[in-house]
């Protein structure tokens, strides 16, 4: 079976239910909604409008409101050091998606390597929330207030909740795919031998790499710092384990030993 | 200690009959009972929640959710909760279940062992990791009433060494692969066994990639 044609045909609603079981029991206090499938955070924090003077995008991104939006809130609230980072993600993954013949939803692609580290600042870090989700969360409130449909969210909030995990994107919408590529490519370098070299040195020229390999780590820290929780058993850990003295990582394999199920 | 039906029980429909007696004929009884447990698990702290979801698919995500790890269903390159979800697809797919709950089985089992992430999807994909992290790790454990704990282990029994059993089970399915893990609680697995496994490391692969800075 072709998987992306299946995941394609697939809508991301909640889906009625078809069967249901004597064990299905009613709901307490549960909204019977559809669309989509994932939930919202108790606390919302405010995505803001970044000011005019920044709503506007750089050569080669396609120029939209959203776009002009979503480019304004890099320049006005992220650092040089994201915003290269997350155009040349877009470039990359644009790339990767003119390579594979498919239609590409450029727009959501270029909106979703805008906000995919937006967690790892200030503005939009939740206490307790992986930095990943609270970039999905900031993207889900960005497009539903420009009154996206319900699928091209999910799709965004996928690409961005889940863009740390490996061996999933492949699977999901080819947005999700891309965005992960992109993003695997600049932080990375996977894929780097394949990738056209005019494409790489013409995008590391607009958007250059300036100690990015350090600097990119200390802005991973700086994003979860106050909640190294969240990056227990994901590749974040590793960034704990580097940059904070006396960090012990978490072992899966203790956890199992020491859980509180006696004797097996 | 009632019996396992006054607290949960599997659903009633030939649908998860069909269920039940495919993983039963397919895993091992230590990862059948785990399965089983992770569905009651799931079900029983949905329910304290007041989620509402489909207690069959819920059943086919909890059910098929170690499936990657029998040889048979293991691919030589896939993560094994990919494998995994990829069988509870194609058996959904043949039994007429519509895309978008497929889609949500699917991403229950292919997340459920990604932390932080499920629980702000729909209920059955939370519901498997959650059901999953209480049997493996005892995440929640407290939450649970000792006689639902007593029923739901007396109908499915832990085996003796099931912490030990479930690491080595864990590892038969993904030694093969070691790269899967990159990134995930599996390499610690592997690590445990294999003393000289040298692991992937986030920051290392950022510093060696082939980009100058």
């Amino acid at each position: 079976m072709n998987r992306r044609g299946f995941l394609k045909a697939s809508s991301t609603t909640a889906g009625a239910i078809a069967i249901t079981s004597q064990l299905d029991k009613p709901a307490v206090a549960q909204p019977a909604e559809g669309s989509p499938t994932f939930r919202r955070p108790k606390i919302i924090l405010p995505v803001p409008t970044p000011s005019p003077q920044f709503q506007h995008v750089e050569a080669g991104v396609p120029d939209t409101k959203m776009t002009r939006e979503a480019t304004g809130l890099l320049r006005e609230f992220s650092t040089p050091l994201l915003f290269n980072h997350s155009h040349r993600a877009f470039f990359w993954g644009n790339e990767m998606g003119r390579q594979t013949g498919q239609k590409v939803d450029v727009e959501l692609l270029f909106i979703c390597a805008a906000f995919h580290d937006m967690g790892l600042l200030k503005t939009f870090s939740s206490a307790t929330d992986r930095f990943e989700v609270d970039g999905a969360n900031a993207v889900r409130q960005f497009l539903e207030h420009h009154d996206v449909p319900a699928a091209r969210i999910q799709t965004a909030w996928d690409a961005i909740s889940l863009h740390t995990t490996p061996g999933i994107a492949a699977y999901k919408p080819l947005e999700v795919e891309l965005l992960y590529n992109g993003v695997a490519l600049d932080s990375l370098g996977i894929g780097y031998e394949t990738f056209p070299t005019d494409v790489r040195t013409k995008v590391v020229a607009q958007f250059p790499r300036v100690n990015f390999k350090h600097d990119i780590a200390m802005a991973f820290l700086g994003g979860f710092e106050h909640k190294t929780d969240t990056t227990i058993f994901t590749c974040n850990e590793d960034i704990c384990t580097h940059l904070i003295r006396g960090y012990k990582r978490h072992d899966f394999y203790d956890q199992v030993q020491n859980s509180p199920f006696q004797n097996s | 200690m009632g019996s396992i039906k006054q607290h949960v029980g599997a659903p009633d429909s030939a649908l998860a009959r069909e269920i039940t007696e495919l993983v039963r004929d397919t895993e091992t009884p230590l990862l059948f009972n785990h399965s089983s447990r992770v569905y009651h698990w799931g079900t029983l702290a949905g329910r304290r929640r007041g989620l509402k979801f489909d207690a069959e698919l819920f059943y086919a995500g909890a059910m098929f959710h170690d499936m990657g790890l029998i040889p048979k269903h293991s691919s030589a390159t896939e993560r094994f909760e990919v494998d995994g979800a990829n069988v509870a697809r194609d058996f959904l797919k043949s039994h007429g279940i519509s895309p978008a709950d497929i889609d949500l089985v699917w991403t229950a089992i292919a997340l459920h062992t990604t932390p932080g992430v499920p629980q702000h999807m729909h209920p059955v994909v939370a519901l498997v990791t959650a059901g999953v992290e209480m049997d493996v790790l005892g995440i929640g454990y407290g939450d649970f009433s000792d006689a639902d704990r007593a029923a739901v282990v007396g109908a499915y029994p832990r085996s003796e060494r099931f912490k030990e059993d479930i690491i080595r089970a864990f590892y038969d399915g993904i030694k093969r692969k070691p790269d899967t893990t990159f990134g995930n609680v599996k390499a610690d697995v592997i690590a445990d066994k294999e003393p000289s496994f040298k692991r992937g490391n986030f920051c290392a692969v950022i510093r060696g990639s082939a980009w100058r800075a």
